[in-house]
């Protein structure tokens, strides 16, 4: 080590060593030439003689630097000319092992790198482990509601009374409708406290953020927009900070443009109560008003941030905040007797997980799987290397016979495998770029905030650490062998042509079987997979999905008041449905398996409730016109649908709503009676009909109950239109758009979307994951079978001499080939069982990841199986079968 | 002549050996490292630059003896040699190893 040391400060002051040395002979010299002198000679004399019997310094010079340098640094450079040489001159395994690694570097890569922007990359916000997102929870809603969102009320509360934070804020979403300005557009917001923006600590690239007196409700409006929307819309026109943009009808002032790729939540990522758009363009102050401020058991819609003061941990902030919720909770016992044992605790979620809490599991999935797949890549070059050392273990005796130490040897093949590694990396690297884009296009929602994913120094780190690692480990195994001197026949072997030895067959054995592990556990993974997406997309969803139009219409608030909407829509659906092509058409506040799709839920309860109670059923409440269970196609169980001019008062619920309130009623039984929304002190309802579950919210999660009014009891401003068409969907989109544009051009319209298009980017997340396992595991597939053809042909070709000998001594073809399966398969087969095994405690932990089927599903682990013994035989039995016809004559002849 | 030259059937490694002997006790520098070889070998043994720098320089890679600049006799800066704790053991190692191999080749050559 200390060698190494030294060599390594000689290199790093070679010129200053040279100098030293240079003066040092000169001395030399000049020592001598004084001894001459001493002895009687001339000065000239003696110098002349003192410099001849020098020779040159300069040759000295370099003779002695050699011994610095030359072992050390030109027998690397040399090692790495011959692994190049080596490599060219077999084109086929230079092609084989670098293409792997390629591979498998570039997929490592590109997973690698959106693992770091989603998981490790510090967030875009200075001290950011300081920030968190809170929300609460109450232990007799956990089940239906495993977190709460904050009332306005609440917020005040916390804010006022913690001592954990320096700053809080709260926001909600809020969309609006930009006119004035070219095409009407719908533009997805936020209202957010004054000090959020100095809370996260981005100030606006231009103008200037909130004051805090412009957070009250009746002040001039105010709204700070994104730099996305600023350059779309307004070309980064930067005088339009203090102009007047008409947000609603409404004219509101610019004060200021956030920085390009500010991050804020976007869909539920805030809360999943809480619907944000897929884009932030603009914010606006919270402003409380006075009405939202009550202490009812409704408006639990707001989110909030808090930045915690320098030093303070979260379990204190949390213990602080669980205080103040205590008192809350007390508060609303007090008010409401009925709760009984109401409580309330806070809840701190960091910042990352608010971006990335949903797809930190998948991303580790992914990371897990695509690491199998280097591993395997790697056992697969093992059994490469060994396989071409023995070939040329000939010249390697040769080479250790003529004086080649046997650590330059092992040198030599960790040289070759590194260099490997390193062209792998090399040409991985272009591939790892180009997945990462593909990565984020398909993955886009969810991956969304890791904004500017791709190469960066600790990615590329990642790639040098994985390539020098990948190189070494797999040039170990090789070189151990060398180093015992496993691989190194004696020149004369006589012995060629036969069986390999025990040991050196073992470890490839070994390795085969390692290999086939791996690949089938991940055969499974990507099998329960698919078999769950497939189930997914097959699941009863309680609506029908084909020939269906979707078209989300919001109305201006200023010009549409309350009657004129239902108007709207009432006319609207008419024409609509006049429309050649359209068979029905209806509209509904909340489309199912929308990103909103879990919002707005309301209490239920009985007629003869007299007071709030906790325990009553949580439905989802949707606005719906006529036409719209006929559109989409969903059952009606008892009663009758919702009519035109349906009295605000009369309901529609779902079987499962029905079925919780009155466990024992059947549908049509239910029809007549009556419930009370969201207050025990409201008026009842009367139910007309009851119609079939819908998985509204998510596929993969059980229907939730449902409520639907008439849209003349809401009356609400944004619906969604569906259509059921008789021909193909997309050929109507333009005559929908031409009828909603003869009622009113000024409103937005976003593109037509099919309600297949809809399911299918409500499941794009899984289907992504799905995807991308299964594609690793069949890679992983095709690199062991690689791996097993490699050994059987590899091991038959050595045998040649022997198989001749048998063939010459009487035996049988079919018996031959039957040997040599058998010989091969038998690892295959422990491989199988160990990877079933594997796969066994590896999808306990996938749990979550599975949809409608067992962790150890019979279908999936007999078409494993299948699939693995079917093509690992072939892969034996190309080669077995070449080895049995062989002709005895040439076999024998053999070398 | 050998003035230039190791004499070159000298067994691999005892030039090595000659230099650590030669800086037991005191620190030379190159040229006197020449010097005393050829004084205690009665004028037997001439040690050539091009041997003796390069073997200096890998007994340095060893840390068997480091280097230190100095004034020589004449005046000029001389790099001065001194044996390390660990040339020390290498020595008395490689010269018990020096003395079974001469016993060994005097074994070979006295039987008959």
């Amino acid at each position: 080590m200390a060698t190494i040391f030294r060599r390594l400060m000689y290199f790093l002051r070679r010129s200053r060593h040279d100098a030293d040395l240079r003066e040092e002979i000169e001395t030399h010299r000049a020592l001598r030439q004084a001894a001459l002198e001493r002895d009687g000679l001339g000065a000239d004399d003696a110098a002349r003689v003192s410099r001849k019997a020098m020779g040159n310094v300069t040759l000295a010079v370099e003779d002695a630097r050699e011994v610095w340098i030359v072992r050390a640094v030109d027998e690397v450079v040399q090692d790495v000319r011959i692994a190049l040489r080596l490599l060219r001159k077999s084109p086929s395994f230079a092609f084989a092992a670098v293409g792997t690694l390629a591979l498998s570097i570039g997929a490592n890569t590109a997973i690698f790198s959106v693992v770091y922007a989603a998981l490790l990359k510090p967030l875009p916000y200075p001290n950011a482990q300081e920030l968190v997102a809170i929300s609460m929870q109450s232990p007799s809603l956990q089940a239906r509601f495993p977190t709460l969102a904050i009332r306005p009320i609440d917020f005040e509360e916390l804010r006022r009374s913690n001592r954990v934070f320096s700053e809080m804020a709260a926001i909600r979403d809020r969309n609006f409708t930009l006119t004035g300005h070219g095409e009407p557009e719908r533009l997805y917001g936020a209202r957010v406290s004054a000090n959020l923006f100095q809370l996260l600590g981005v100030q606006p690239a231009l103008g200037r953020g909130f004051l805090p007196e412009e957070d009250a409700p009746g002040r001039a409006a105010v709204v700070v927009i994104s730099h996305d929307l600023w350059n779309r819309r307004f070309a980064g026109d930067p005088g339009l900070v203090n102009r007047t943009l008409t947000l609603d009808g409404q004219p509101h002032l610019v004060i200021g443009v956030m920085p390009r790729g500010f991050l804020f939540p976007t869909l539920k990522q805030l809360h999943p109560q809480i619907e944000l758009g897929s884009r932030i363009d603009a914010w606006t102050p919270a402003a409380f008003a006075q009405d939202e401020l009550h202490d009812e058991l409704i408006g639990f819609s707001w989110g909030s941030f808090g930045r915690l003061r320098p030093g303070t941990s979260p379990e204190e902030a949390r213990a602080n905040l669980d205080v103040i919720a205590g008192g809350m909770a007390q508060r609303m016992r007090a008010k409401l007797p009925s709760l009984g044992d109401f409580e309330l605790s806070a809840l701190l979620t960091p910042m990352r997980d608010v971006y990335f809490g949903s797809v930190h599991q998948g991303l580790v999935m992914l990371m897990g799987a695509v690491g199998l797949l280097l591993v395997i890549g790697c056992v697969n070059l093992v059994n490469l290397l060994l396989a071409r050392l023995t070939s040329r273990s000939r010249e390697l005796a040769t080479r250790a016979a003529l004086g080649a130490p046997r650590s330059r040897l092992v040198r030599q093949v960790l040289t070759e495998s590194v260099v490997v590694a390193t062209l792998g990396g090399v040409v991985g690297l272009p591939i790892a770029v180009w997945s990462t884009d593909l990565l984020v296009w398909f993955g886009s929602s969810d991956l969304a905030a890791a904004q500017a994913t791709g190469l960066n120094t600790v990615v590329l780190l990642f790639a040098l650490a994985m390539m020098i690692g990948a190189g070494l480990a797999v040039g170990l195994l090789p070189a151990i062998e060398l180093a015992r001197g496993r691989l190194i026949d004696s020149v004369n072997d006589g012995s060629r042509g036969t069986t390999t030895g025990r040991r050196t067959g073992l470890v490839r054995r070994a390795l085969v079987l390692s290999e086939v592990a791996l690949c089938t556990a991940l055969l499974v993974v990507a099998g329960l997979l698919l078999r769950s997406f497939v189930n997914l997309l097959s699941v009863e969803r309680g609506f029908e999905v084909e020939r269906v139009l979707s078209l989300d219409l919001a109305l201006s608030p200023e010009r549409y008041e309350g009657p004129e909407r239902v108007a709207f829509y009432r006319d609207l659906l008419d024409n609509v449905r006049a429309l050649p092509g359209v068979t029905s058409a209806g509209a509904i506040s909340i489309l199912p398996l929308t990103p909103a799709s879990e919002g707005n839920t309301f209490l239920i309860y009985l007629d003869s409730d007299t007071e709030a109670r906790l325990d009553r059923p949580i439905a989802h409440s949707r606005a719906v016109t006529p036409g719209y269970f006929t559109a989409m196609g969903i059952p009606l169980a008892g009663g009758r649908f919702l009519e035109a001019e349906e009295p605000a008062s009369q309901v529609v619920v779902s079987e499962g709503l029905a079925r919780t309130l009155w466990p024992d009623a059947s549908p049509a039984s239910v029809v007549g009676r009556r419930i009370k929304i969201n207050e025990v002190t409201d008026e009842p309802a009367t139910i007309v009909g009851v119609v079939g579950d819908v998985r509204a919210a998510r596929l993969d999660r059980d229907p939730t109950p449902a409520l639907y009014v008439p849209h003349t009891r809401s009356r609400p401003r944004a619906m969604t239109v569906v259509i059921r068409t008789q021909q193909d969907p997309e050929s109507l989109a333009a005559a929908v758009r031409a009828q909603v544009w003869k009622h009113d051009n000024s409103i937005p319209l976003e593109r037509i979307k099919t309600m297949s298009e809809i399911m299918s980017a409500s499941v794009a997340p899984r289907r992504f994951q799905t995807a991308l396992v299964l594609l690793f595991a069949v890679v992983a597939l095709g690199l062991a079978l690689i791996g097993v053809y490699g050994v059987t042909s590899y091991t038959v070709t050595r045998q040649t001499r022997e198989i001749g000998l048998r063939f010459a001594l009487g035996a049988q073809r079919a018996d031959l080939l039957r040997g040599v399966l058998s010989q091969h398969l038998r690892p295959v087969a422990a491989g199988l069982v160990l990877g079933l095994a594997l796969a066994w405690t590896a999808t306990t932990a996938l749990q979550s990841f599975l949809f409608g089927v067992a962790p150890l599903d019979p279908l999936v682990l007999a078409a494993v199986c299948v699939v693995l013994g079917t093509t690992a035989a072939i892969a034996c039995y190309v080669p077995a079968r070449r080895a049995s016809r062989l002709d005895p004559v040439i076999a024998l002849r053999h070398d | 002549m050998g003035l230039t030259n190791t004499p070159s059937d000298l067994l691999p490694g005892t030039l090595e050996l000659l230099i650590l002997k030669a800086l037991v006790g005191d620190a030379r520098h190159g040229y006197g490292i020449v010097e005393h070889l050829r004084l205690a070998s009665d004028e037997v043994l001439n040690v050539g630059e091009s041997a003796l720098y390069p073997a200096l320089q890998r007994l340095l890679i060893k840390g068997w003896v480091k280097a230190e600049w100095g004034t020589s006799e004449n005046n000029r800066r001389a790099r001065y040699y001194t044996l390390t704790a660990t040339g020390r053991r290498q020595l008395a190692a490689e010269r018990a190893e020096f003395d079974r191999m001469v016993g060994v080749i005097q074994r070979v050559l006295s039987a008959t």
